[in-house]
């Protein structure tokens, strides 16, 4: 654990000392607020509520998450000091775990600075905040899967646009093959696939959050989910010695 | 301290490493020479477990690089080629890291740090970014980071390349200090010559990923000499001094170096085992030829190291 907590110290200082994490947490809010307020209408509607906010999470993180995740481990390999790190007395797994829980801390400071959404809203609406607890807790863990997935495919490349843009396309079709319409367009090609791929989808899984209903199902997807590619993640650092 | 039997390692279908051997004792300062992309690196990878060997045995201080990798990083300080940094960090905070990545707890890592940068010499830059950092005092960083742990055995790849002459002094003086008085065992790469025979005491020599020689620098010389071959000054007329040089026995070849009027310099190959100082001696007794000057003319490291790495491909452009 102290081994994890040197390199998660390490890379939480590199996104603070850089811009990252910042200009990541102005767009995330701005995305989400501009989105949230003004283009779905939020001061139009006569039953205002969030759902509509939580909703937009899979396919806001889709494209922003791998902008936290690309240098995770292309940047090492770019500028060499993967050979450092590797060479280092750390097991493996101790650095994928480190790196991950840093990108995580990044999105999870990201998500508490959103809770001025629902403290605004729930001034001229009354929020169950059972539900937008339990969508918090949905985008968290989901989240965690994401950036699973982005460091895994930054572990692959030396290149953080190729690593970006990767992220990003795997994450927009995990994020939806599990919508209701591809299922159904799925389905009529060949009768069960739809359901069964859209099982895996994200959204499938989210939106039982945002109803505000916490399914052990769903908390089962999403850490198997994550500790899977962690551990394709380590593969990937270990096959890179061969 | 170190031993590396029968190593293989392929990229494809080139093969970088191709069964080489060595070992190293304790105490030693191998200089590990070729020119580039003979296999120097990938060798010195294979040691410090960035990547693995496809075929063959690295034991380091007794432990096998595969089986208890994590013992061999632990004794081991590595400085890779072109001392990669995190440019964003500072000297402080980066050596402060690697301390605590080596499993120094709290006082020990302060107490290193104070060690090496002392030793290094870094610690006006000590709050400065990496990234803001000259080549030279990156390679004093790199050196530091290497050096955290007090390793008995370090390996440098190449870690003169890029510096300036002073530079370059210092980091050999630096070098020697730590073999001759902490008797490490340093392992260090180079694609010049005279770095290596400086402050070496072993030399290994390494072209197209095979070892070609392998010895003390005085031994490689005299190894790759062979036959002896004088260089003589004789006051004489040039057309008769190469004739009765080459008929007299023992003599395999003459070659005139520099002629002015009588006198010339010339080199004097002799056949193998011979003793060619009296046969020259003779001769110009014989012809009434005086002799101003003889001396051995060894084939110096350079010529040796060109020799062995010329091989079969045409590297040697590089070499120099």
């Amino acid at each position: 654990m102290p081994n994890v907590c040197t390199i998660y110290r390490r890379e939480i200082s590199s996104y603070f000392t850089s811009p990252i994490a910042y200009i990541f947490i102005c767009a995330f809010l701005v995305v989400m607020g501009v989105y949230f307020f003004l283009y779905q209408g939020f001061f139009q509607r006569p039953n205002p509520e969030l759902r509509s906010y939580f909703g937009a999470l899979p396919l806001t993180f889709a494209l922003l998450i791998p902008a936290v995740t690309m240098r995770l481990w292309s940047e090492e390999k770019k500028e060499g000091t993967i050979e450092m790190l590797m060479t280092l007395p750390l097991k493996a797994w101790q650095i994928v775990v480190g790196k991950f829980l840093a990108g995580y801390t990044v999105i999870a400071l990201t998500l508490l600075l959103t809770f001025t959404v629902p403290l605004s809203v729930s001034w001229v609406v009354d929020l169950d905040w059972g539900v937008v607890l339990s969508s918090y807790l949905g985008a968290f863990l989901l989240a965690g899967v994401y950036i699973a997935i982005g460091s895994c495919v930054s572990a692959l490349t030396a290149n953080q646009i190729v690593a970006l843009l990767v992220s990003m396309v795997v994450l927009f079709v995990l994020w939806g093959i599990g919508f209701p319409q591809v299922v159904s367009v799925l389905n009529n090609v060949v009768s069960p696939l739809g359901t069964f791929l859209g099982w895996f989808g994200t959204s499938f899984h989210f939106e039982n959050f945002i109803k505000g209903v916490v399914n052990p199902v769903d908390l089962i997807y999403v850490f198997s989910t994550m500790i899977f590619f962690l551990i394709l993640n380590n593969f990937a650092v270990e096959w890179r010695k061969y | 301290m170190i031993n590396v039997q029968d190593i293989v390692k392929r990229y494809g279908a080139t093969v970088a490493v191709n069964h080489v051997s060595f070992q190293v004792g304790p105490g030693e300062i191998l200089g590990f020479l070729g020119p580039n992309g003979a296999g120097k690196s990938t060798t010195l990878k294979i040691l410090t477990c960035y990547i693995v060997a496809d075929s063959g045995q690295v034991a380091v201080d007794g432990f096998d690089v595969l089986e208890n990798s994590l013992e061999v990083r632990k004794r081991v300080g590595y400085l890779p080629e072109n001392t990669p940094l995190y440019p964003e960090m500072r000297v402080l905070d980066y050596l402060r890291f690697a301390g605590k990545a080596r499993q120094l707890g709290g006082a020990r890592v302060k107490e290193a740090i104070d060690r090496v940068v002392q030793l290094v010499e870094i610690e006006r830059m000590l709050k400065k970014n990496i990234g803001h950092l000259s080549k030279g005092y990156r390679q004093r960083v790199g050196l530091a980071q290497a050096l955290l742990h007090d390793p008995p055995i370090l390996i440098l790849d190449e870690p003169t390349s890029g510096l300036d002459p002073h530079q370059i002094i210092e980091i050999r003086e630096l070098l020697r200090k730590l073999g001759a008085e902490q008797g490490k065992v340093i392992l260090f790469s180079s694609h010049i010559l005279q770095e290596i025979s400086a402050i070496c005491t072993r030399i290994i020599i390494i072209n197209d990923g095979r070892l070609v020689a392998d010895g003390s620098p005085d031994a490689l010389q005299a190894q790759a000499t062979g036959a002896a071959v004088l260089k003589a000054s004789i006051l004489g007329p040039e057309a008769a001094v190469r004739e009765k040089l080459v008929t007299a026995a023992g003599v395999e070849s003459i070659d005139v170096l520099r002629t002015q009027g009588d006198s010339g310099i010339y080199r004097v190959r002799g056949k193998e085992g011979v003793d060619l100082g009296p046969v020259i001696f003779r001769a110009a007794v014989d012809n009434n030829w005086t002799l101003t000057t003889l001396e051995p003319e060894w084939n110096s490291l350079e010529d040796v190291y060109l020799k062995l790495s010329a091989g079969p491909s045409k590297k040697v452009a590089t070499a120099s």
